[in-house]
């Protein structure tokens, strides 16, 4: 933008000595000129298919029955616009999906036409596999290459991932990432039944930090999982494999030793790192045997299940204290819970509601969702004009202050958005301002859990995310220096650290591979035997008495019943008969006479 | 002979509407039940869901708890509507409507204000629905398809043949005869048709189990609901056929009965 600039000005410095100072009006005209002539030809229609509420959209936020107001215009819309002035008159239709196996079906079956779709991390690997998407033009999005944080660019790039022909093939060339996460647990130390066993809050996160502490006594009934098959086998796997354990005759570590070779130097960050991905990606059937096992436990120990309304029991501080989540349903149900917070501030014996969100140590799950562009789309070049126009920082901040979630872009408009949101120096204004410390003590970040609440409101802390906004701040922006966060210390573990995990988790973060067809069918069959209630040995031995009885009843009334008809049958023959005889009788006894 | 052409003519619509929206939907259910992911005929399905211990178990359990619902159901509706066809003791018939209005509130709705509900009540006697799951999914179930009994027993009830019920008693019947021999026969229609607007629904039920039971339950609906959202359309259309065939045994077994009421056969509306 500002090279731009600076190129513009000997040229319009050249025009203004030849006095042509009507070079913007002529700029202008040549504008609409080419917005009106755009709008005369026939529209370019656009197809993108994405998750629901998963971009900014129209929203009519004066009251006046319409969205053509500055600020009101969803991303959709503003892109057209933009297309309209560059001399393309594009019109997106826009659907939305809400499981990626409804969208995989769809396309599969080829009816449905897409130009650029949103699937998951996984999917897009399926994608690939069965030949359904294509590369992304080269050079087409560049403010995605410029912008997009390198260390989600990285983890993109290290899914293995082989096309039809058995080729090793780059994620990267085939997907531009949209948003990004962690699959963690979400907990409410306030919950009534927490209190009421005794835990506080420093146990309550310790016990926490250990997967394992799911399946213990001391929380059962007070925790919910996801009723989503991928999501809950994560869990699984992270308990199946706690341990070192041996599968077919061979040794192997579990995730507990590999965190304490990574810890004492054993391991460095990438070798750790690759270790815990292989471990979080087993998907023989033996390992499969043993995580339904352990998930059949958690079903028994769990609240219960839930996909989308555990957010919001969370947020209410009802039914249950810890739930699987995903990071942006997280920071999601924390938003929601600070509001009514702040609603029912001033009601007498109003408990508030302070969730917290953590990954636990051993490892968890960092997912992304992309774009991808199905092969027989029409437009690629168009689709991804979309996709680096929802690239640039500007609009991923529109994006990210209405869904929640966090964007994979960095770069300034993004670390501006974040900072006046949760940093204490730009809170006000959104400038720095280092006075807002006067008077407030650094803490280190693991210490803050020591203090008292007393002193959490005098003290803060901070975070470096510099891995994040690493490269994208532009030319001589040292990130290492600008990323640093000041954060009150009651902020800890809140909606910051759940957008944006500290650099030290980095390394046990696993992205989930596809399993392959097969496997998936197994995975199913698996997920199935979960979620079956099976009924204690004896009802089935009642039930199969009570078929028995049934039957035996129903054929002893047919009999008898026959019976019955036939000893009326008999009845009435011998009725005849005898009457018979009798006429008999009276006839002879009167012929006789 | 226009003029029966023309009636013909009228039943054109409708044949249409079927062939459409019913019969074709159900070929296409058989076709991907009998069939691979690659379209080639197959009893891939039909052998998988027979040797799945899991599936069923999920269909047995489904198959009682839809007989204890339709049970409990009738237990509850049959003297309730008994009551309220006797002019005597309702008056007015808004009283049958308070019990038929929840159905008029959607009932995923009604749904989650139970879960509210349940929950504070079972709090109070200090456990929670996820530890109840099976009773909970039962409460849901019976409120929810009470007003589906209700409302046919009702209108079965309304032409009672008291007479006869009077005869039965001057004929020397005891209670417990009469209403064997007397009611119970003459309401048969109506208990039928409530029987078959329970027991079915509730198999196929999806939303109350879910919810109601935190998700540890898993009905016939849910498993169909499972295979579809995984991509196994053909396991999925498998289990709805098998469905629909169970419904029309049902249909079937139970059509000797409702041919014994005649004309008196009850409608459910």
């Amino acid at each position: 933008m500002n090279r731009k600039k600076l190129k513009c000005i000997p040229f319009a410095l050249a025009l203004l000595l030849l006095g042509a100072n009507v070079f913007p009006l002529e700029e202008a005209a040549d504008r609409n000129a080419r917005i009106l002539h755009a709008k005369e030809s026939d529209p370019i229609l656009l197809n993108v298919y994405n998750w629901d509420d998963y971009i900014q959209e129209d929203e009519d936020l004066n009251g006046d029955n319409d969205t053509d107001d500055e600020g009101e215009q969803g991303l959709v819309t503003l892109f057209e616009k933009e297309m309209l002035e560059q001399g393309i008159n594009v019109k997106v239709n826009y659907s939305v999906f809400d499981t990626n196996e409804t969208m995989l079906a769809e396309l599969k079956t080829g009816k449905a036409q897409y130009d650029v779709i949103c699937p998951s991390d996984y999917v897009i690997q399926k994608m690939i596999a069965d030949d359904l998407i294509q590369p992304f033009p080269e050079n087409s999005t560049p403010n995605y290459d410029k912008y997009v944080s390198p260390f989600v660019r990285s983890k993109i790039e290290s899914i293995a991932v082989k096309d039809k022909d058995g080729k090793t093939v780059n994620v990267n060339d085939y997907a531009r990432g949209y948003m990004w996460g962690t699959l963690g647990l979400l907990y409410n130390p306030g919950f009534s039944g927490v209190k009421e066993r005794g835990i506080d809050e420093d146990t309550m996160r310790e016990d926490l930090s250990d997967w394992t502490s799911l399946w213990s006594e001391k929380y059962q009934n007070l925790l919910a999982i996801k009723d989503s098959m991928r999501d809950t086998y994560a869990v699984g796997i992270m308990k199946t494999y706690d341990q070192d354990f041996e599968l077919d005759g061979k040794e192997y570590e579990g995730f507990s030793t590999l965190k304490k070779k990574h810890d004492d130097g054993t391991y460095d960050d990438a070798t750790y790192n690759e270790k815990v991905s292989t471990l979080f990606n087993m998907h023989d059937q033996e390992t499969l045997d043993r995580v339904q096992k352990d998930l059949q436990a958690l079903k028994e120990n769990a609240f219960g299940f839930e996909v989308d309304s555990g957010k919001t029991d969370m947020a209410r501080g009802m039914y249950f204290a810890i739930n699987v989540a995903w990071s942006g349903d997280a920071a999601f149900a924390m938003d929601l819970a600070d509001e009514n917070n702040f609603l029912h501030e001033d009601e007498e014996g109003f408990e508030p509601t302070i969730l917290k969100y953590l990954l636990p140590d051993s490892g968890a799950n960092i997912w992304f969702d992309g774009w991808v562009i199905p092969k027989n789309a029409k437009n690629p070049e168009l689709a991804a004009k979309f996709v680096d126009f929802l690239s640039r920082p500007d609009n991923a901040a529109i994006n990210m202050n209405y869904i929640g979630y966090t964007p994979v872009i960095a770069g300034q408009e993004i670390l501006d958005l974040v900072r006046s949101w949760y940093d204490i120096r730009y809170w006000d204004t959104g400038e720095e301002d280092p006075s807002a410390l006067d008077g407030l003590t650094l803490v280190k970040p693991d210490d803050v859990y020591s203090l008292s609440e007393e002193e959490k409101e005098e003290s803060y802390y901070q975070k470096d995310i510099s891995y994040f906004f690493e490269g994208t701040l532009g030319e001589g922006v040292d990130a290492s220096k600008e990323a640093i966060f000041c954060l009150p210390a009651s902020e800890k573990d809140r909606q910051f650290d759940t957008q944006y995990p500290d650099s030290s988790v980095l390394p046990r973060l696993a992205v989930m591979a596809d399993f392959g067809a097969q496997q998936n069918a197994s995975l199913l069959m698996m997920w199935e035997a979960v979620k079956n209630t099976s009924l204690p040995l004896w009802s089935y031995i009642v039930i199969l008495l009570a078929v028995v009885f049934l039957v035996a009843l129903a054929i002893t009334l047919k009999v008898e019943r026959r019976h019955v008809l036939k000893r009326r049958r008999e009845r009435k023959e011998q009725r005849l008969h005898s009457a018979e005889w009798s006429r008999m009788l009276r006839k002879t006894l009167v012929e006789g006479l | 002979m226009k003029y029966k052409s023309f009636r013909k003519a009228l039943a054109l619509p409708f044949t249409l509407f079927l062939i459409l929206f019913i019969l074709i939907p159900i070929l296409f259910i058989v076709y991907y039940a009998f069939t691979d992911s690659n379209g080639y005929f197959t009893l891939d399905a039909f052998k998988s869901f027979f040797t799945s211990t899991v599936k069923l178990n999920v269909l047995l359990i489904s198959l009682l708890i839809g007989i204890f619902n339709t049970v409990i159901c009738l237990v509850i509706a049959f003297p309730l509507s008994f009551l309220l066809a006797n002019p005597k003791i309702n008056k007015n018939y808004m009283l049958v409507m308070l019990f038929v209005m929840p159905m008029w509130i959607n009932f995923v709705l009604r749904t989650g204000a139970l879960r509210d509900l349940l929950s504070v009540i079972l709090g109070a006697i200090g456990t929670t629905t996820g530890e109840h799951p099976l009773l909970c999914t039962m409460i849901g179930m019976v409120l929810n398809y009470l007003p589906f009994t209700i409302l046919p027993l009702y209108s079965t009830m309304l032409k009672l043949d008291h007479s006869q019920i009077e005869a039965a008693q001057d004929l020397g019947c005891n209670p417990f005869r009469t209403f064997t021999r007397s009611i119970i026969p003459q309401a048969m229609p109506g208990i039928v048709s409530a029987s078959m607007m329970v027991f079915m629904p509730t198999i196929s039920s999806y939303v109350i189990s879910d919810t109601l039971s935190e998700g540890k339950i898993m009905l016939f609906g849910n498993s169909i609901y499972l295979s579809f959202s995984n991509s196994d359309w053909n396991g999925g259309s498998f289990m709805s056929l098998l469905m629909l065939i169970i419904i029309f045994l049902v249909m079937l077994a139970t059509h000797k009965f409702q041919g014994d009421g005649g004309e008196r056969r009850a409608s459910s509306w």
